[in-house]
């Protein structure tokens, strides 16, 4: 196995790379970190900066321009020739946001804006929710990790180590409940009643009650590390009855039973996971190049659908999956992709909503909607 | 003034206005680190994420984060490792929000083809492209920070068993991409 002239050209590039010059710009801002206490990551750029202060100015609704295009002509066709990008509306704001929809509209954080984005399906109307400065401190939502999740009246939004109770129609914040004193929440599920929360550094699921607004349980994730001390739940599905836990830094999946607030059941999986959705009975897990679809009661792989994919999402009965500037369908009885839907920017989000999916992409961010043809 | 140090000064006029417990000295040493291991905290998130602007964020926000816990830190020399940890958590962490460039990451069209075979100038990053994103990490660690597999356990907070299958892993992809075989 041992390749010693492999080793020594890995070394040698490693020591290259190492004594390359930062790139230009990079040091000055590492050197200006202590004055800017709090210390944030500035914003990248510096129209980034601009754009923000002229949307705090305004104070106003200014999202952007609504593209509204009915069919994605400028686009190859969809394989299925089904499904469309309905909507397409441009925000102001940084990249790498997440995504929460429901009835008809979704809410978008955008990295380095202190304000949630909304926008409505039938109008194209894009709307700012008020700022959520006072639980933003420095330069707005991180590049790390936010979640958003859209209930019948409430947008929960979780960020860093807050997870922020607003108002669905005006986007006023009701409260702040700090979840968590070490990492970041990845990713929420629930529903009227009960809330769960994945904090990946922590290693932990939180159970929020949602009429008190308080942490009732927090279960600590006992899934096979890929890296111990790196335990990153990030992704989370309810099925039958139990939250199913994936991570970054994990190879297996943990069920927690909510009747006891335990990890119950656990299942080894063939890679690491970078998202996972409960869809037809089965969950589907997606890993590098490949999506897994799983037998919660058995663990075992029952159907492998061979794409490169990330984020998943359910809508309209089928799994959606993002795969580089694609959205993929996929059909959950053939367990094939039917349709493939190029939205002209690195997905970075999904959130279905009925029978549509909305789409996040672009380093410019573009909020999609993708519907099926009537 | 007499008798009392110049740095010890600017310590009590900075305290006033400044983090509690930090000062002059403490931005010193900061400058120190910045340049110090900034070269190779870039190195190292751009290995792993694999994109130049990405990786500037991860290293800006590595430096931010130690910032806030600079006094926690009492031990200099470890520092180093201190920060290759904070560098690869952030980069693993941003990781979730670039998952669509994980998987299909561009090849930027100036680099050779990745299987040339017995090339003097291997490019780490693209090899790392190769990779998953823990053998990245590893590869990464091993390589350009030079740890061994029981420094880079230690950075990643396992063992090194954990990490040995990693690396081995990674080197039989790599050898078949790039090794003379």
């Amino acid at each position: 196995m041992a390749d010693p002239i492999l080793d020594d050209r890995l070394r040698e590039s490693g020591q290259r790379l190492a004594e390359q010059p930062l790139p230009p710009g990079l040091r000055a801002r590492l050197l200006a970190v202590p004055a800017a206490r709090p210390a944030r990551r500035a914003p990248r750029r510096a129209e980034l900066a601009m754009a923000l202060a002229t949307s705090v100015a305004l104070g106003a609704v200014l999202a952007g321009a609504v593209l509204n295009h009915r069919s994605s002509k400028s686009g190859p066709a969809p394989v299925g020739q089904r499904w469309h990008e309905t909507l397409r509306v441009q925000v102001t704001g940084g990249p790498n946001g997440a995504l929460g929809a429901s009835g008809g509209s979704a809410w978008l954080t955008t990295r380095g804006t202190t304000h949630l984005f909304r926008v409505d399906a039938a109008t194209g109307r894009t709307t700012l929710a008020p700022t959520l400065q006072p639980d933003l401190p420095g330069t707005g939502f991180p590049d790390s990790q936010s979640a958003v999740l859209v209930t019948a009246d409430t947008i929960w939004v979780a960020t860093d180590n807050r997870l922020l109770r607003l108002d669905r129609e005006s986007g006023a914040r009701l409260s702040a409940l700090p979840i968590s004193d070490v990492g970041p929440t990845h990713a929420l599920i629930g529903d009227g009643t009960t809330l769960w929360a994945a904090s990946g550094d922590v290693g932990a699921v939180y159970r929020i009650d949602v009429a008190t607004g308080r942490v009732v349980a927090t279960i600590p994730v006992r899934s096979t590390p890929a890296f111990e001390g790196m335990r990153d739940p990030g992704a989370l599905a309810a099925l039958d009855g139990m939250i199913w836990v994936a991570g970054e830094g994990t190879t297996s999946v943990a069920g927690i039973d909510p009747r006891t607030n335990q990890v119950t059941r656990t299942f080894a999986i063939p890679d690491v996971p970078a998202d996972i959705v409960a869809a037809d009975g089965t969950l589907w897990i997606a890993a590098t190049g490949r999506i897994d679809r799983v037998d919660p009661a058995t663990g075992r792989v029952t159907a492998t659908i061979p794409v490169a994919a990330g984020s998943l999402a359910t809508a309209g009965g089928a799994v959606w999956a993002e795969s580089g500037n694609d959205v993929l369908r996929i059909d959950v009885a053939s367990n094939r992709v039917t349709d493939r839907i190029d939205v002209h920017g690195a997905v970075f989000a999904l959130a279905g909503d009925g029978d549509a999916v909305w789409v996040g992409s672009g380093t410019e961010p573009t909020l999609s909607r993708i519907t099926r043809d009537r | 003034m007499a008798g009392v140090a110049p740095d010890e000064r600017v310590v009590c006029v900075d305290a006033l206005t400044a983090a509690p417990a930090m000062g002059a000295t403490a931005e010193v040493e900061f400058a120190a680190a910045v340049e110090a291991e900034g070269r190779r905290l870039y190195a190292l998130a751009l290995s792993i994420l694999g994109d130049p602007h990405e990786a500037e964020d991860a290293v800006q926000d590595t430096f931010a984060q130690a910032w806030r816990d600079w006094a926690a830190l009492n031990d200099p020399a470890r520092r180093r490792a201190w920060l290759a940890t904070i560098c690869v958590r952030t980069t693993l962490r941003l990781r979730r929000r670039l998952r669509a460039r994980w998987h299909h990451a561009p090849v930027p069209e100036e680099h050779p083809d990745p299987r040339q075979r017995n090339g003097d100038d291997l490019d780490l990053v693209r090899a790392c492209r190769l990779l998953s994103p823990q053998q990245r990490s590893v590869v990464a660690l091993h390589y350009v920070y030079g740890f061994s597999l029981d420094e880079c356990a230690q950075v990643m907070g396992c063992r090194a068993g954990t990490v040995r299958p990693h690396l081995h892993r990674a080197l039989l992809k790599l050898r078949e991409a790039y090794g003379d075989g």
